[in-house]
Order: C-alpha cells, then structure tokens, then sequence
C-alpha cells in the first residue's frame, strides 16, 4: 500500500516553497511598485524643473518689461520736458511778448503737449494695472479725508467750468467715521479721475455732487453729475480703453479716454466693483463699491537697492580730476565768470 | 538771492530750467552736466540748493547725492531731485534717499521755483 500522504519533510518544502513563491511575488510586486513610483517621482521632478524653467523666464520677462517700459517712459518724458518747459516760458511772457498769432499757436502747442503727457502717464499706468505688476501700498485711509484732498485738487477746475462741487448731506452725516484699508494713492486718482470726468461732461452752473453710503462691511461712493448723460447700451463699454460716448470727446474735452480704464483697474486691484448708471433726472452717476478691509498687505520697498557700492568714498570721485574748472557747463561758466 | 545749482546731461532741459528759474523767479543759476562735475561744482559755488537729474551716464542722481552727503563741504546743501521717472515704487525709493524734495519731469517752468521754495521751506 502506497502512502500518499506527504512527509513532514515534504509539508516543510512545500511551506517553504509557497513561502519563497510568497515573498518573490511580493518583491516583485514591490520592485514594480518601485519603477513605478520612480517613474512617477522622475515625471514630478522633471514637471518641477520644467514649472522652475518656466518661473524664471517668466521673472526675466516681467523684469525685461518693466525696464522697458520705465526706459520708455523716460525717454519720451525727457523731449517733453524740454518742448514743454520752452513753450510754457515763451506762452507766459516772462521772456517778452509774442504777438495774438503766436500766442494762439504757443497755446494749441502747450494744450496739445499737455495732452501728449497725460496720455503717456495714463498708457503706462494702466500697463503696469494690468498686468498685475503695479502694487497697492495698503494702509488705514479715511475717506473723508481723501474726498477733501480731491475736491480741493479738482477745485479750481470746477471753477473755472462754473460747477460748483458738494458732498451730499446724507454723505456728511456718516462721512467722520468712514475708514478703509486702501492705497490712499489710487484712490484718491479714482476720486480726482471721476470728478473731472463729471466736471468735463457738466454745462456750466449745474453741480457735480459725491455720494456716500456704508453698507457693512463695505463703502460706496458715487459721483453725480448733471451733464448729459450715457447712453443705456454704453453704461459698461465706457470702462474700456479709448471707449468714449462720442469718438471727438478725448480732442474737445481734454481727456485721454483712458481715465475710466484706469479707475476701474484701481477699483478691481482693490477688490471692489465700478459701474456707471443713468440718474432719474439728468445726468450720470458713478458709483464705487470698495470692501473695508484687504486681506493682505504688501511688503515695503527696499530702499538699498538703489545704492551704488562703487561710490563709497567722495574722495574717490573728486581724486584726480584736478584743480581745473572742468565742470561747469558753458552757461554756469559764463555766469559765473559775469 | 537765492543760488540754485541744476545738475542734469540734457542740455536742453538744463537750459529751460534755469531759463525759468531766473526768469521766473529771479534766482543766481549755476548748471553742471554731470554728477561729478555736479559735486565739484557745488563744492566751489556752495548753491542754496541743487537741483539734479536721476538717470545720467556716469554718477546717477541718487549716488551724486550720496557722495555730497559724504562731502562735508557741501553735505548741508539741500538736494530736490527731479525726474521722468514717476512710478510709484521710483518714487517712494527717491523719496527715501533722504533728499529734499522729489519733482518731476516734465515740470511747469511757472510753477518750478515755487515747487522748490515750497519744497525747502523759502518764504522769502
């Protein structure tokens, strides 16, 4: 009689075998969970030096632009400023008087380089608005306070137009305790963009008039005007760059057609809202919404780095150019030789 | 009356400026082209003030006017520093040198002299 049943010898191998079937498997499970997870730490760390390749030439280009632009804005300001300053002298007579013919064209001259100036500033301002690259210097700023240096800026303008400018009583009553966290800057450029936007656009004797409401957690602000007026399907285009309610208003009213683009650039920055609406009666109302407190505050500016290390010691400078007068320039020579 | 030393390399710019000065305000000008005919000029006129360019070749404004603060000579002569550049992290950066006054470019030639008397606290 054969006896088929197995040996202890042959239960221990078998164990042994499924054992060793066991941990193979196991290994080979591991090892393939291995490649795997290599693979997929390669794949990371090649989309992390791809993401640090991109970070950098992103860097460099936001650099490049801002350079650019800087290097733009001043090399126009520079033959700007001497046209400007010439034509300024010659129109004001204190280097003698020009007769009416040439008074009228000093003044075309000096009006349209005014133009030329602002549309500059506003060009660039609004580039560098937009792409994210103009910080807010956020701080507690009091809104009555910043309606007062606005009116008194925007002051002799409305003047001169025959506006007369008020703040609403309603506004005066809740104004001394309306306080935000804002860029005084910006917001004051909203507030003085607006008012001589509503200045412009008024007929003479009619009153511009600032609104203010505090909802909580928030602030708005309107500015109403009497003139006449935006068509219904325009109320939102305006905010776009050039769009104005009639293509002649940037030559006879003065503006750049950006002024609206750039408050609204300020507003958004500031996480509020900016939107136009059509008054009851006459006119057109600009309202601002803005929350009361930002979420963050940005970091101060470094002032060392406008330093320039090669220049420590005066007397590295002054060595060696010698006891001669090189250095003034004709004019100084002859004033002082006079 | 009032001395004014303008340090700019745009000669044109240097001659509407001091033009508005005298003219304007009557004022003595002295002008320099550069930031360190700039120190040496300032050291022998001793100006009431200096008016000075930012970006020029050589000695920009800022480090111009870190060396006249190292100048003992001329280290109490008041610096307005006057520029294109009007970004605001330009200017709280100038503002921050510690010089007087920062205008900028381009600048009304009427109302120049009074930005500088304001800014220096001149009533005379």
């Amino acid at each position: 009689m054969v006896n088929l049943l197995p040996t202890p010898i042959e239960i221990f191998a078998g164990a042994l075998l499924i054992g060793i079937g066991t941990v193979l498997l196991a290994y080979i499970r591991a090892q393939r969970t291995i490649r795997i997870l290599a693979a997929k730490l390669e794949a990371a760390q090649e989309q992390q030096r791809e993401d640090e390749r991109e970070l950098t030439q992103r860097s460099a280009l936001d650099s490049l632009k801002d350079e650019f632009v800087s290097t733009v804005s001043h090399e126009l300001r520079t033959p700007l400023t001497s046209i400007r300053g010439a034509l300024g002298l010659l129109s004001s007579g204190v280097l003698g008087n020009v007769d009416a013919k040439a008074q009228n064209l000093l003044r075309i001259a000096l009006t349209n380089t005014d133009r030329l100036v602002r549309l500059i500033n506003d060009i660039l301002d609004l580039e560098r608005m937009d792409s994210g690259r103009s910080v807010l210097q956020i701080s507690r700023c009091s809104l009555p306070e910043l309606i007062h240096q606005a009116t008194d800026t925007m002051r002799s303008m409305a003047d001169a137009a025959d506006i007369q400018l008020t703040v609403a009583k309603n506004a005066s009553i809740v104004l001394p305790s309306v306080f935000f966290d804002g860029d005084s800057d910006r917001i004051l450029q909203v507030l003085t963009n607006l008012l001589s936007n509503a200045i412009k656009f008024s007929p003479g004797g009619s009153t511009v008039t600032i609104e203010v409401e505090t909802p909580p957690e928030a602030l708005i602000f309107r500015i109403c005007d009497q003139g006449r007026g935006i068509p219904e399907d325009q109320l939102e285009t305006i905010f776009e760059r050039f769009k104005q309610v009639e293509y002649s208003d940037s030559r006879h009213r003065g503006g750049t057609g950006l002024g609206l683009a750039i408050c609204r650039s300020i507003v958004q920055q500031h996480g509020g809202h900016i939107w136009a609406q059509r008054n009851p009666v006459q006119g057109v109302s600009i309202c601002v919404r803005l929350p009361r407190l930002q979420r963050t505050y940005d970091a101060p500016v470094n002032p060392d780095s406008l330093e320039d290390k090669s220049h420590d010691n005066a007397s590295d400078v002054l060595q060696g150019l010698g006891e001669q007068r090189p250095f003034l320039t004709d004019r100084a020579n002859v004033l002082h030789q006079s | 009356m009032r001395s004014v030393l303008i340090i700019d390399d745009e000669d044109d710019i240097r001659e509407v400026a001091a033009l508005s000065l005298e003219a304007v305000a009557g004022w003595s000008v002295f002008t320099a082209n550069s930031g360190k005919d700039g120190i040496l000029a300032a050291t022998e006129l001793k100006p009431d003030a200096i008016l000075m360019d930012v970006m020029m070749p050589g000695m920009d404004g800022p480090t111009t006017f870190k060396i006249m603060q190292q100048t003992q000579a001329i280290s109490h002569i008041p610096v307005v520093l006057l520029t294109a550049k009007v970004q605001g992290v330009d200017q709280r950066r100038f503002a921050d040198l510690g010089v007087a006054a920062v205008l900028f470019k381009p600048f009304d030639p009427l109302l120049l002299s009074t930005q500088i008397a304001q800014a220096l606290g001149w009533t005379d």
